[in-house]
C-alpha cells in the first residue's frame, strides 16, 4: 500500500507540475468564464440601445433594391418594406430599366430587383426577385410578407373591412414554447459540453498513463522502479494519480462553470426565447457524473497502460494505442443516442454497456429522468468491467513492463510469461 | 547462508535463456557474472530479484526467497535509467523511499552520497542536464541510496571516463569494506580481476566455468611469458620453445609450455648482454580464459 501511495504522489507532482496541464486547465477555465460572459455582453448591449433607442443613427444602407410595380398593385409597399428592412435601400425601379439593373447587380452582388405582377385569377400578386446568386438571395420572407400585408391591407379597406379587423387579421400569432420533460436548453447545451470534457479528460489523461509507462520503459527506469516496487503496485499508483488529477481539473471546470454561470448570466437570459438555467445540475447528478468520470476513466486507464508497455520506443506508442483510442471513441459517439433519440432503447442500453455509459449516462442525468435501478445497473456493470480489465491489464502490463525490442502484438501479450 | 541459485532454468519459446545455472556466495564480496551479449546475464539477475518468474530450480538468500519486502537489494541495470525531466534530488528520494525509507533518511542519504560521489552541485537540475557520467553517478545513487546488503552491477564501468571508473571503483571497494554481496556482471575482464574472487562464465544460458577466480588461474599454471625489451628477441624466444603470440610497442607476449623454456631463454638473453626492462612469468589473465572458454564452447 505504501508503494501505491509512493508512486501516487510522484506521478501526481509530476503531472501537476507540467506545462500541457496547467495551460490546458487555464485555457479551459478561460475559455468557461468567457463563454458564460458572452450573455451578459450581450445583455449590456442590447439594454444600451434600448436606452438610446431615439438618438440612434439610421442604419446604414448595405444594398440598394430596385421595386418595380407598374400596375400599382401593391401602393404603400415601397415605405413599407423600407421600415421592415432598414438596412436596405428600396428605390422605385422602371421595368425599362431592368437590364441596366441586372447588370448593376453583376458588379454590386448585394443589390437586388423585386417585380410585382398580377397574380393568377384574381389572388394574391406575386412577385420576381432577382438576385446575383443564392448567397445573396435578399430578405424573400420580409418581401413575400410584406407585398402580402400590403396588398391585402389594401383590399380590405377597399372592402370595407373595419381597420380593428383588419389589423387583427394581418397580425401574428404569439407562440411560446413550454416544454415538459426534463430536456430543456441548458441541460441539452451542458450535456453536451459534459460529454466533450469528459472524453477529453478520460483520452487526455489515459494517454497519460500510457505515456508515463511507456517514457519509463523507454528511459529505462522501468528496470530500476520494478525492483523497487510490484508492477501491479506501480500501475494502480499510476493510475490513481492521474485519475485524481483529472478529477481536481474537471471539478475545478464544474466549479468554476457554476460561479461564472451564477456570476456572469443575467437572470431570465434567453436563447430563442428558451431560458438558460442550471435546474437540470442537481447535486445528485452532479456527484454521478463526477462517479462517471472516474470510472470511465479507470476503465480507459488500464487498457491504455497495456498498450504504454507493449512498446520500446515512444514513436510506437499512438499505433499501440489504436485499439484502446478506437474504442473510446466510438463509444463517445455512442452519446449521441439520448442526444438524438432522447429516451430510446439504444439510449438505454448503451447507458448500461460498460464502455459507452461514462459518455452516455451523465447525458441522460441532466436532460431525462433515469430510474435508479438504470444507474446501478450501469455503474455495477462499469465496476465488474473495472476489475475485469484491471485484473487482466495487470497481468499483461507485469509480463510486458521488463520486454524490449519489437512492439508486442495482442497475440503476443497473452502468451508471455513474467 | 548468502546466495543460493540452484538449478535454474528459464526459457523464452523455445529458446532456453538460463540452462540449468547453480552457484552459491557464502560469504559478503563480489561475485563476477561474465557472458557474451545475449549469454542469460541479465535473465539470472532477473530471475534473482524475483521481477521474472523461473521455470524450474530454487533461489534463496540466507535460507529464504528473495522478495522486494524482505531482501534490502539494490539493482544497477545495465541500461541506465532514470527520469529526465524530474530533480536529480526529488528522483533520489523517490526510489529511497520506495525502498522502505523514510523521506527523510532517503534525503539525508542522497545528500551524503550526492557529496561523496562530489554531484552535489546538480542536486537541484534536471537528470537530462547532467552529463552521462554524472548521470550514471545518480543511477549508482539510486542503487545503494538505502544500504542495500545484495547488490547487483550490471556492467558498473561501461561508458565512465578514467576518474570517474575511479570513483566508482573506490565507491565499490568501500562496500566490499562494508560486507555487501555484491554480484557484478562485466565484460571488463580486468575489473572482474580486480574484485571478484569468485565468477561464473555463461555461454547461451550454460554454465561454461565457475569457481574460485585465484583457483582457476592456478589450475591453467604459468602459461604466459611477457617480455620488454629493446631488441627484437623473437628469433630467440622460438629457439626455445615459445610461440609469439601479440607484439606491441610495449612488448611480446609468448605462450610457453613450462618455466624451465623461459629460465632458458633468459639465461640466453644475459649471456647475450640483453637485459630486458621487464620479464614476466604468469598465469592466463581471465581475458584469455574467457576467450577460450567461451570459443570451446562454441
Amino acid at each position: 500500500m505504501k508503494d501505491i501511495l509512493t508512486v501516487f504522489s510522484f506521478t501526481l507532482r509530476d503531472g501537476v507540475r507540467k506545462k500541457a496541464f496547467q495551460i490546458t486547465t487555464i485555457l479551459v477555465l478561460a475559455l468557461i468564464v468567457i463563454a458564460c460572459a458572452i450573455p451578459r455582453f450581450m445583455d449590456m448591449a442590447g439594454s444600451g440601445s434600448d436606452d438610446t433607442g431615439e438618438n440612434t443613427a439610421p442604419a446604414e444602407k448595405s444594398r440598394v433594391c430596385y421595386f418595380i410595380d407598374e400596375e400599382g398593385l401593391v401602393p404603400g409597399a415601397l415605405q413599407a418594406l423600407g421600415a421592415a428592412d432598414p438596412s436596405t435601400d428600396y428605390r422605385v425601379g422602371e421595368s425599362g430599366k431592368l437590364d441596366a439593373y441586372r447588370a448593376e447587380i453583376e458588379e454590386e452582388k448585394n443589390n437586388f430587383v423585386v417585380v410585382v405582377a398580377p397574380g393568377e385569377a384574381g389572388g394574391l400578386p406575386k412577385a420576381e426577385l432577382y438576385v446575383s446568386d443564392f448567397m445573396n438571395s435578399g430578405p424573400t420572407d420580409t418581401i413575400a410578407s410584406v407585398i402580402k400585408n400590403v396588398y391585402l391591407s389594401n383590399a380590405f379597406t377597399t372592402a370595407g373591412v373595419p381597420a380593428e379587423t383588419a389589423q387583427m387579421a394581418l397580425g401574428e400569432v404569439q407562440l411560446n414554447l413550454n416544454t415538459i420533460a426534463k430536456m430543456d436548453l441548458s441541460g441539452y447545451v451542458i450535456g453536451i459540453v459534459l460529454i466533450m470534457i469528459i472524453f477529453f479528460a478520460v483520452y487526455y489523461y489515459g494517454y497519460s498513463v500510457a505515456m508515463s509507462v511507456a517514457s519509463e520503459k523507454t528511459s529505462r527506469v522501468m528496470e530500476t522502479l520494478v525492483v523497487s516496487a510490484k508492477p501491479s503496485h506501480i500501475l494502480l499508483g499510476k493510475c490513481l494519480a492521474m485519475g485524481v488529477l483529472g478529477l481536481l481539473q474537471l471539478s475545478l471546470f464544474l466549479i468554476v462553470g457554476g460561479l461564472s454561470f451564477a456570476l456572469l448570466v443575467p437572470s431570465g437570459f434567453t436563447i430563442g426565447g428558451m431560458p438558460l438555467a442550471l435546474s437540470s445540475f442537481t447535486p445528485l447528478s452532479a456527484v454521478l457524473v463526477l462517479v462517471y468520470f472516474v470510472l470511465g476513466f479507470a476503465l480507459y486507464a488500464m487498457l491504455n497502460s497495456v498498450c504504454g508497455a507493449t512498446v520500446s520506443r515512444i514513436e510506437d506508442l499512438n499505433s499501440a494505442m489504436m485499439p484502446a483510442v478506437l474504442v473510446s471513441i466510438i463509444s463517445f459517439y455512442f452519446a449521441y443516442f439520448p442526444l438524438m433519440m432522447p429516451g430510446s432503447s439504444a439510449s438505454r442500453i448503451t447507458a448500461l454497456i460498460p464502455f459507452t455509459s461514462p459518455f452516455v449516462m451523465p447525458f441522460r442525468l441532466l436532460n431525462e429522468t433515469v430510474p435508479a435501478m438504470d444507474i446501478l445497473l450501469s455503474i455495477l456493470f462499469l465496476l465488474i468491467a473495472i476489475v475485469v480489465i484491471s485484473v487482466i491489464s495487470i497481468r499483461l502490463y507485469s509480463a510486458s513492463v521488463l520486454h524490449y525490442g519489437q512492439r508486442l502484438k495482442l497475440k503476443d501479450l497473452f502468451t508471455l510469461k513474467s | 547462508m548468502g546466495l543460493l541459485v540452484k538449478n535454474v532454468s528459464k526459457s523464452f519459446g523455445d529458446k532456453k535463456a538460463v540452462d540449468n545455472l547453480s552457484f552459491s556466495m557464502d560469504q559478503p564480496g563480489v561475485f563476477g557474472l561474465i557472458g557474451t551479449n545475449g549469454a542469460g546475464k541479465t535473465t539470472t539477475i532477473r530471475m534473482i530479484l524475483g521481477v521474472m518468474d523461473r521455470d524450474e530450480g530454487e533461489i534463496t538468500w540466507n535460507g529464504g526467497p528473495i522478495r522486494r519486502d524482505t531482501v534490502r537489494f539494490g539493482y544497477m541495470p545495465e541500461e541506465r535509467g532514470i527520469y529526465p525531466k524530474v530533480k536529480v534530488s526529488e528522483q533520489l528520494i523517490y526510489f529511497g523511499v520506495l525502498r522502505g525509507m523514510s523521506r527523510k533518511d532517503a534525503a539525508a542519504s542522497a545528500d551524503r552520497w550526492l557529496e561523496r560521489l562530489g554531484v552535489t552541485e546538480y542536486k537541484q537540475m534536471l537528470a537530462e542536464k547532467l552529463s552521462k557520467g554524472n548521470q550514471q553517478k545518480i543511477q549508482l545513487i539510486a542503487t545503494i541510496i538505502h544500504d542495500p546488503e545484495l547488490i547487483f552491477l550490471d556492467e558498473p564501468f561501461s561508458g565512465l571516463d578514467p576518474i570517474n571508473a575511479e570513483v566508482f571503483k573506490s565507491v565499490i571497494g568501500e562496500l566490499i569494506a562494508d560486507n555487501k554481496t555484491i554480484i557484478m556482471s562485466s565484460h571488463q575482464m580486468a575489473t572482474v580481476e580486480e574484485y571478484c574472487r569468485d565468477l561464473l562464465i555463461l555461454k547461451r544460458g550454460r554454465t561454461v566455468l565457475q569457481g574460485n577466480l585465484h583457483d582457476i588461474k592456478a589450475g591453467y599454471g604459468h602459461t604466459n611469458l611477457s617480455v620488454s625489451c629493446r631488441q627484437d628477441v623473437t628469433a630467440e624466444a622460438e629457439r626455445f620453445g615459445l610461440r609469439l603470440i601479440e607484439k606491441t610497442a610495449g612488448g611480446c607476449e609468448f605462450k610457453m609450455n613450462g618455466d624451465e623454456s623461459a629460465h632458458g631463454f633468459l639465461k640466453a638473453l644475459v649471456d647475450q648482454g640483453i637485459y630486458p626492462e621487464r620479464f614476466e612469468i604468469r598465469e592466463p589473465s581471465l581475458h584469455e580464459i574467457f576467450v577460450e572458454k567461451v570459443g570451446e564452447a562454441e
